[in-house]
């Protein structure tokens, strides 16, 4: 009778993951209370339920360091001795060790798991635990234990309280999100059709008894459909929604790994971690938080040494504290540290050129602080030390625009930081204004706009052969709808005035000429299907509720081709996208953030330009939607791996002449044979990233 | 009619991987995920076979074995550990509390299978 394990395998994995969560919240506990039985009567069990479920599913290295850590905590709640502070370090190694071999073979063994590792990790867990290790009086243990408080023990990752719990895949959700968004339109649909049926009936004498009837019944039941349809469309997004403890619970350990690299005392306090949010969201969120945070460690809670002579406790506080706030989410990172300067900032940021002197001073702080996040703010010493602060802020607050969200940060000089992320709840549904254009509708995200105000013809200006009007003292781009997607204009000559939308993408700001406004609404987004996807400053489509389909206009694009375009005057031809600088795109592929940032960096200052992808699929993606010159890649990267994505490439006939280049840390030979066997056309080491070789390698491929 | 075994087990993906083989030949699992949901169901069900797990949320596996063995209406109704602790003392413990046998779990199905079987009277 064959057996197929393979189908356990997705649950045996993510069931692992959760029970190592909860040993590394444990752990983490234990480290700071030695003493609790109750932690360690966790720990065991989570342990032995590893060691089960591997046992069965045939995983035998899991289950080889999970049966040493199960009896090491056994021994240590049953013969009573201390876990020393200085092994800890093991215990979580363990840990790590068993997450990596969750994935497969070649990746773990890339990572440096071999057997002889495997054989001297168990090996040291069983000498901590056997007693050689001189521990604490078993007596003086036995009672610091019966003192351990109870609220030491863990809480669930998943509430497994009396609720029944099944696992549903996200796409199965997401499938379920798009029936309900298309149930809510149809129902819209159904209820302008029995509002006008009522209407156009209502006034009429010749209708009979049973029509009217059969009118107020259609009435009823349309109200019932409402009432339900909203109720699942709740319910629906409600499943979405996770607690954002899934996201904090990562944090934890990191830090003090950190904390520990950097030689600083930190306690990271963790607020709101109940607070739910769309998964989507969470998932996108982990590296700007984690990317925060880190810069706090780094530059934020001084050496304890600094801190006493300021008169702080030597031991820094980071505070990561999420909470609701009407219809949005916040995220706070804030720490006791340093602060930050507003006269240096002031200072680089001239120095840079990124703004000049004049301008500077009539800026208020909080402006100033808003430099931080502009491209190119990080100094040249930032650029060799990964998390300056300043370096990759702006991927953080573009990260963040991307999912419709703002940053911002307040700080004082010797008090610390507080780094303030808004989001929204979900990304489903968006309040937009309609404003019509020549004989299209669109929408316009809310989020984006800041104000709606009228024109005369008289006020549009030309500067630089583009056209432009001044919005409270400031002189904006003036972008015409109808321009851009090229339909021609309804008697704009004899108007006196137009109504002009002025949008907002992080601090540039456009004015949209149209037509007509509509008015505001509430709409469901749905990402267009294939053959449009590529459509230009076009974010998305919907469906009114009078079977019309309309745009969701993409603010972010339409802003950007603002600046390269050269509007003609008024007239009935659509406006023509110059042809753009001949600078050079490259496509990065780069799994870690900060990594992706430095280099991102360096091949900015040399004068490309840039996109980041985040592993191979997605570098597949982006080389499908956009024309790259050239693509630099990883190895290693979750889901495909730059091997992978340079064989796909140079088997593409379509993508096979983009030169490849890998990046990787490791510089064995057996490497760069098989990126070359790949395709690759140059393999370099991260280390050499910085040096001229790279630039004269990208010189001779693309220059 | 089908024969029914219950199994009382916490970790879900240990439940699920148990559950398929065993309704692969023909018996209907009933799954329990505490040591108090098993007493319960066992009582209600009457199953003609239980495995149960040793470690669990609540009361554990050797006090699910001693209850179940009191209990009169279940009297014939064989109660079979299946953990993956081998160690003798957890193995004595077990018959101490009246279990009628102990499998270790391991990731060789065919032989919990045939266990099953013939406990149930199957070939």
């Amino acid at each position: 009778m064959p057996f197929d394990k393979s189908k356990f395998i997705g649950q045996f994995k993510s069931e692992t993951r959760e029970h190592i969560q909860k040993l590394n919240q444990g752990l983490l506990k234990l480290e700071r209370a030695p003493a609790s039985k109750e932690l360690l009567e966790v720990l065991m069990r989570e342990a032995h339920t590893i060691k089960g479920s591997a046992t069965m599913m045939g995983y035998e290295r899991i289950t080889d360091i999970a049966h040493r850590m199960e009896d090491g905590f056994e021994k240590a709640l049953k013969q009573g001795f201390m876990i020393e502070k200085a092994h800890f370090d093991l215990l979580f190694e363990c840990l790590d060790t068993i997450e990596g071999l969750l994935e497969d073979k070649v990746t773990w063994e890339a990572k440096g798991i071999n057997r002889p590792y495997l054989e001297g990790l168990c090996g040291s867990v069983e000498r901590i635990f056997s007693g050689e290790v001189p521990g604490k009086q078993k007596k003086e243990v036995m009672k610091e234990r019966g003192k351990a408080k109870k609220e030491d023990t863990i809480p669930p990752v998943i509430s497994s309280a009396a609720v029944e719990t099944i696992r549903v895949g996200t796409d199965r959700l997401n499938k379920l999100m798009n029936l309900s968004g298309e149930l809510v339109i149809s129902k819209i649909r159904l209820n302008e059709l029995v509002r006008s049926l009522a209407e156009s009936t209502g006034y009429r004498e010749d209708i009979d008894k049973n029509t009217t009837a059969l009118i107020r019944e259609l009435q009823k039941a349309d109200e019932n459909i409402d009432f339900s349809t909203s109720n699942i469309q709740d319910e629906v997004m409600n499943l979405r929604m996770i607690s954002v403890s899934y996201l904090f619970n990562t944090f934890p350990r990191a830090m003090r790994d950190l904390a520990r690299e950097k030689g600083k005392d930190i306690e990271l306090e963790i607020r709101g971690e109940d607070t739910r949010l769309d998964k989507t969201i969470i998932d996108e969120m982990k590296d700007p938080v984690m990317h925060l945070l880190r810069n706090a460690v780094d530059h934020g809670i001084e050496e304890p040494g600094v801190r006493e002579g300021r008169n702080k406790p030597a031991s820094g506080k980071i505070i990561l504290h999420a909470y609701q706030k009407g219809s949005q989410i916040i995220i706070e990172v804030s720490d006791d540290g340093a602060g930050i300067d507003v006269n240096k900032i002031r200072e680089q940021a001239v120095n840079k050129g990124i703004i000049s002197g004049e301008r500077i001073a009539e800026m208020a702080d909080e402006q100033i602080f808003q430099l931080l996040f502009t491209p190119g703010f990080s100094t040249k010493e930032h650029v060799t030390d990964v998390s300056g602060r300043g370096v990759g802020l702006d991927v953080v607050r573009e990260r963040i625009a991307k999912l419709k969200g703002m940053i911002e940060v307040e700080s004082k000089p010797g008090a610390g930081t507080r780094f303030i992320m808004k989001l929204p709840l979900t990304l489903a549904i968006t309040e937009s204004l309609l404003v019509v254009s020549g004989r299209e509708t669109f929408a316009v995200p809310i989020d984006a706009i800041v104000e709606t105000i009228r024109v005369t013809p008289k006020e549009i200006k030309t500067v630089e052969t583009k056209e432009a009007i001044t919005v409270r003292g400031h002189i904006i781009p003036l972008i015409r709808l109808n321009e851009i997607f090229g339909i021609s204009p309804r008697g704009i000559s004899e108007k006196k005035f137009f109504p002009v939308v002025v949008v907002q993408y992080v601090e540039k700001r456009a004015g949209l000429l149209v037509d007509r406004l509509l008015g505001r609404q509430e709409i469901i987004g749905k990402s267009l299907g294939k053959p449009l996807k590529k459509l230009k400053n076009i974010a998305g489509g919907t469906i009114l509720g009078d079977g019309s389909i309309i745009f969701i206009l993409n603010i972010p694009s339409i802003i950007e081709s603002a600046e390269g375009a050269v509007v003609k005057k008024p007239g009935p031809e659509p406006a023509r996208h110059p042809a753009k600088k001949k600078q050079k795109t490259i496509l990065l592929a780069e799994d870690v953030l900060s990594t992706a940032m430095l280099e991102k960096n360096i091949l900015e200052s040399a004068g490309f330009s840039v996109v980041v992808a985040r592993d191979g699929d997605e570098a597949l993606k982006r080389v499908s939607q956009e024309k790259f010159d050239l693509i630099i890649t990883d190895i290693l990267m979750p889901k495909m791996d730059g091997f992978e994505l340079t064989e796909r490439l140079k088997k593409d006939k379509l993508y096979k002449d983009i030169p490849v280049i890998i990046v990787t840390t490791r510089e064995g030979d057996a490497d760069k044979r098989r990126g070359l066997k790949a395709g690759a056309e140059a393999y370099i080491l991260k280390r050499e990233f910085t040096s001229e070789g790279l630039l004269d390698i990208l010189e001779r491929l693309i220059g | 009619m089908a024969k029914k075994v219950l199994l009382i087990e916490d970790s879900p993906i240990d439940a699920a991987i148990v559950k398929e083989l065993v309704e692969k030949e023909g018996i209907e699992v009933e799954v329990a995920m505490t040591g108090e949901e098993g007493l319960e169901k066992a009582r209600r069900i009457k199953p003609d076979l239980i495995l149960s797990d040793l470690v669990l949320p609540g009361i554990d596996g050797f006090e699910v074995c001693a209850q179940l063995k009191k209990e009169v209406s279940l009297s014939g109704t064989m109660v079979v550990i299946l953990s993956v602790k081998d160690n003798p003392g957890e193995i004595t413990k077990a018959f101490s509390v009246g279990a009628d046998d102990y499998i270790i779990k391991a990731p060789m199905p065919e032989f919990l299978i045939k266990k099953i079987k013939l406990y149930l009277g199957m070939k």
